[in-house]
C-alpha cells in the first residue's frame, strides 16, 4: 500500500498517520480555505470533531491488504471508450464517443437571467486587480 | 379525503380507455399533495397550472386513440413526483439548499423529458435532504418530511420526499435518486418498493451531481410492476451523458410474471449480523422461507470486504462532491452574498457557499477537500479506491457462485425518530451500511417491503407499526431479473398491499 505520505507545497497537514483523534484546528481552517468556506471558530471545532470522527472511521481501511490491487476509479472504466466503445472489464457496454459536430444550445439570455449579478453581456463579479495591486481573489 | 392513488398501470389503461379522465385524476392528485403537506412535508413544490396542462393533453391524446401523437402513452396520464435535485424546465430545482433557492432550470433532465414524452403527469417536486447528503430528509431548508406511518419518525432518505408521497399514496410512483441507498433505504423506511438501477442505465443528464461515479436515478413505486414500467421508459442511452450505457433496453414489464423456480439467491453472511432489529432479522428469514417455497434455492455468501463499504464510501462520494459542488461559486447561478465594501473574488465565493450550503453539506465539501488535498491524497483517497476494487470483487465471486441475486436488509432497523441521529453524523452513515456497496460496484438493486417492526408504545410515544424492506442486488444490467423475483415475493407475502393508517383517514 502506498500510504508514504509526501510533503509538497500545498499539504495541509504534517501529518498524514490515520486515527486523527488530535486533529489540530489549524488544519481543518486550511481545509476550509481549500474548501472556499468561511466558518467561524465554533463551525470549525464542530468540523474538527466530526472529521476525527469519520477519519478515525476509515482508517480502518488500513487494515486492509491492498498490495497489489488496482484503485477502482468508477464502474463503466472511462479508459475504455478510447477505441470505439465496446464492453468492459467489468462486461458493461460501453458507449463510442459521439461525433463531434455542435448540437443546440441554450440561448444565452435564459442562462444570464440566472446570474446573480450582470453588466450586460457580462457577469458582474468584484475586481480582482486592486489598485494597489493586491488580489482580492483566491 | 380519497384513499388516494391505484396503480400506475390501473391509471394508464383507465385513462387510455377513456375510462378516466387523465384531467380529474391530476385534479385530486393535486388537492391531495396540497391536503397531505402540511402533515408530511413531502413535497417542496407543486405544480398545478402545468401539471392540469399535461393531463388535458393526455386525454387529448387518448381521444385521437394515441394516433399520430408521437408519444407512447406507457404513462398515459399518470401523475408522478421528482425528487427536487432533478431538472425540469418550470418551477424551481432547489436541492432542498439556500444556494438553489431560486434556481430555475432552463432544460429538462433526460428522464423528465423520457417520462413526460410517454405521457406522464408531472404534479411536483419532492424533498431531499440537502444535494441528496443524508439518510432521513431532516437536511433540507424546507424541514424534514415525515414517515406516513409514524409522522415523528424521519422517511429515510435522501429521497424521503418521494418515498412518502409514494407511501401516502399521493402519487402511484416517483422518482429518486440513490448514491449510497437514497431510493433503497426510504422505500424500506415507508414500504414501498425502490429500484436503484445499474450505474449508467439511466441518464444522469439534468440531475444535480453529488457524487458522479455513484450516482444513479430510479423510480419508486407502490407495486414491482410499477417500477418496471418506469424503467422501461427512462432506461436507455443518452449522448448527454457519458456514462450511459449503450445497452439495448428491455421491456422489463414483459417478463415480470415468470416462475423463479430452481433459480439460486445468495445471503450474505454479513446480512445476519446482530445489530440488525429483531423485525428486520425476522425479515430476512421470512424471505428465505417463501423464496424457498417458490422452488429458489438459498445459498450463503460471503462478502468479507463489506464492513469496509461505510469507509470507503465517505471517502470516495465526498471527494466527487468536494469537485462537484465547486461549481456552487455565488458567480454564474445561486446564491450570492452581499459583500462589504473592499471585499474581493474570495470573500464572494466563500461568503456565497458559507450562507447557501447545510451544514452536512460544508461538512462533506470539507471532508472530500481533506481526502483529495496533498499529503493525504494516498492515505486515503487512493487507499478507498482499492477497497471499492475488493468490495466489487466480493460481489462478483458471489455471482460467480451461481447467485442471481443476492438478498439482505435494504437498513438495520426501521424508521428512526426525527433528530435521533443529528447529533452524530457518524451513527447516520452507519444507516447506510447495506446499501452504499451497492453503489461503489455499481450494480442494481431492488427493494421491496418485508415485513413489519412493531413498536410498543414507550416514554410519552404511542406504539408504532413500522414496515422494513429487504433488497435485492443482482450483477449489471441484471434489473429485469430482480424485479421479477421481487415480483414473486410481493404476490407471495402482499406486503406491499398495506397502507399506513392515515390513508383511510
Amino acid at each position: 500500500m502506498s500510504a508514504t505520505p509526501h510533503t509538497p507545497a500545498g499539504e495541509v497537514g504534517k501529518s498524514a498517520v490515520p486515527g486523527h483523534a488530535h486533529l489540530p484546528a489549524e488544519t481543518v481552517r486550511r481545509v476550509a480555505r481549500l474548501s472556499r468556506l468561511r466558518l467561524s471558530d465554533t463551525e470549525i471545532e464542530s468540523a474538527r470533531s466530526h472529521l476525527a470522527s469519520i477519519l478515525g472511521h476509515v482508517s480502518t481501511l488500513h487494515t486492509l491488504d491492498l498490495r497489489g490491487v488496482e484503485p477502482m476509479t468508477g464502474v463503466g472504466g472511462a479508459g475504455t471508450i478510447v477505441g470505439g466503445g465496446g464492453v468492459d472489464a467489468d462486461g458493461a457496454m460501453i458507449a463510442p464517443p459521439r461525433d463531434d459536430v455542435p448540437g443546440p444550445i441554450l440561448p444565452t439570455e435564459m442562462l444570464m437571467r440566472l446570474a446573480p449579478d450582470t453588466d450586460a453581456p457580462f457577469i458582474r463579479v468584484p475586481k480582482v486587480l486592486r489598485d494597489s495591486g493586491e488580489g482580492g481573489g483566491p | 379525503m380519497s384513499r388516494g392513488a391505484s396503480s400506475l398501470v390501473g391509471i394508464r389503461d383507465a385513462v387510455t380507455a377513456r375510462r378516466a379522465s387523465a384531467e380529474h385524476l391530476t385534479a385530486a392528485t393535486l388537492a391531495r399533495a396540497t391536503g397531505l403537506n402540511d402533515a408530511l412535508n413531502a413535497f417542496v413544490e407543486i405544480h398545478e397550472e402545468e401539471a392540469i396542462r399535461q393531463a388535458r393533453a393526455a386525454d387529448a391524446r387518448a381521444a385521437l386513440g394515441g394516433k399520430g401523437t408521437g408519444a407512447s402513452g406507457r404513462l398515459a396520464g399518470v401523475p408522478l413526483a421528482l425528487k427536487d435535485n432533478i431538472c425540469v424546465a418550470w418551477g424551481r430545482t432547489t436541492c432542498a439548499s439556500r444556494m438553489l433557492e431560486d434556481y430555475r432550470s432552463p432544460y429538462h433532465a433526460t428522464v423528465v423529458q423520457r417520462l413526460l414524452d410517454a405521457g406522464a403527469v408531472i404534479v411536483g417536486k419532492t424533498n431531499l435532504d440537502q444535494f441528496g447528503m443524508g439518510s432521513s430528509t431532516e437536511h433540507s431548508v424546507f424541514g424534514p418530511t415525515r414517515n406516513p406511518w409514524d409522522p415523528t419518525r424521519t422517511p429515510g432518505g435522501s429521497s424521503g420526499g418521494s418515498a412518502a408521497a409514494v407511501a401516502a399514496r399521493i402519487v402511484p410512483a416517483a422518482l429518486g435518486s440513490d448514491t449510497g441507498g437514497s431510493i433503497r433505504q426510504p422505500a424500506s423506511h415507508c414500504g414501498v418498493v425502490g429500484l436503484k438501477p445499474t450505474y449508467g442505465r439511466v441518464s444522469r443528464y439534468g440531475l444535480v451531481a453529488y457524487a458522479s461515479s455513484l450516482d444513479q436515478i430510479g423510480p419508486l413505486a407502490t407495486n414491482v410492476r410499477d417500477c418496471a414500467e418506469i424503467l422501461s421508459v427512462i432506461a436507455g442511452h443518452d449522448a448527454n451523458d457519458a456514462t450511459s450505457l449503450r445497452a439495448p433496453v428491455e421491456d422489463f414489464a414483459a417478463g415480470i410474471d415468470a416462475p423463479i423456480e430452481g433459480l439460486t439467491l445468495g445471503v450474505p453472511r454479513q446480512a445476519r449480523s446482530e445489530s440488525n432489529h429483531p423485525a428486520v432479522t425476522g425479515a430476512l428469514a421470512h424471505a428465505e422461507e417463501v423464496f424457498r417455497a417458490h422452488g429458489a434455492r438459498v445459498i450463503e455468501v460471503d462478502l468479507p470486504h463489506a464492513a469496509h463499504a461505510i469507509a470507503a464510501y465517505y471517502v470516495i462520494a465526498t471527494a466527487e462532491a468536494s469537485s462537484n459542488l465547486a461549481r456552487f461559486d455565488g458567480v454564474r447561478y445561486g446564491r450570492r452574498a452581499a459583500l462589504g465594501s473592499g471585499e474581493g473574488l474570495g470573500a464572494l465565493y466563500e461568503r456565497s457557499r458559507a450562507e447557501g450550503l447545510g451544514e452536512e453539506v460544508k461538512r462533506r465539501i470539507m471532508l472530500g477537500t481533506f481526502v483529495l488535498s496533498s499529503g493525504y491524497y494516498d492515505a486515503y483517497y487512493l487507499t478507498a479506491q482499492r477497497a471499492r476494487r475488493l468490495i466489487r470483487n466480493d460481489y462478483d465471486r458471489a455471482f460467480e457462485q451461481g447467485c442471481r441475486a443476492l438478498l439482505m436488509p435494504a437498513s438495520p432497523g426501521p424508521a428512526f425518530t426525527l433528530g435521533e441521529k443529528l447529533a452524530d453524523p457518524m451513527t447516520m452513515y452507519l444507516e447506510d451500511v447495506y446499501t452504499v456497496g451497492v453503489n461503489l460496484a455499481g450494480l442494481p438493486a431492488l427493494t421491496v417491503p418485508a415485513g413489519f417492526a412493531e413498536i410498543p408504545a414507550a416514554s410519552g410515544r404511542g406504539a408504532s407499526r413500522l414496515p422494513v424492506g429487504i433488497q435485492l442486488i443482482g450483477p449489471a444490467l441484471s434489473e429485469g431479473t430482480l424485479l421479477r423475483i421481487g415480483r414473486q415475493f410481493e404476490r407471495a407475502t402482499a406486503w406491499h398491499e398495506q397502507v399506513p393508517s392515515l390513508i383511510a383517514e
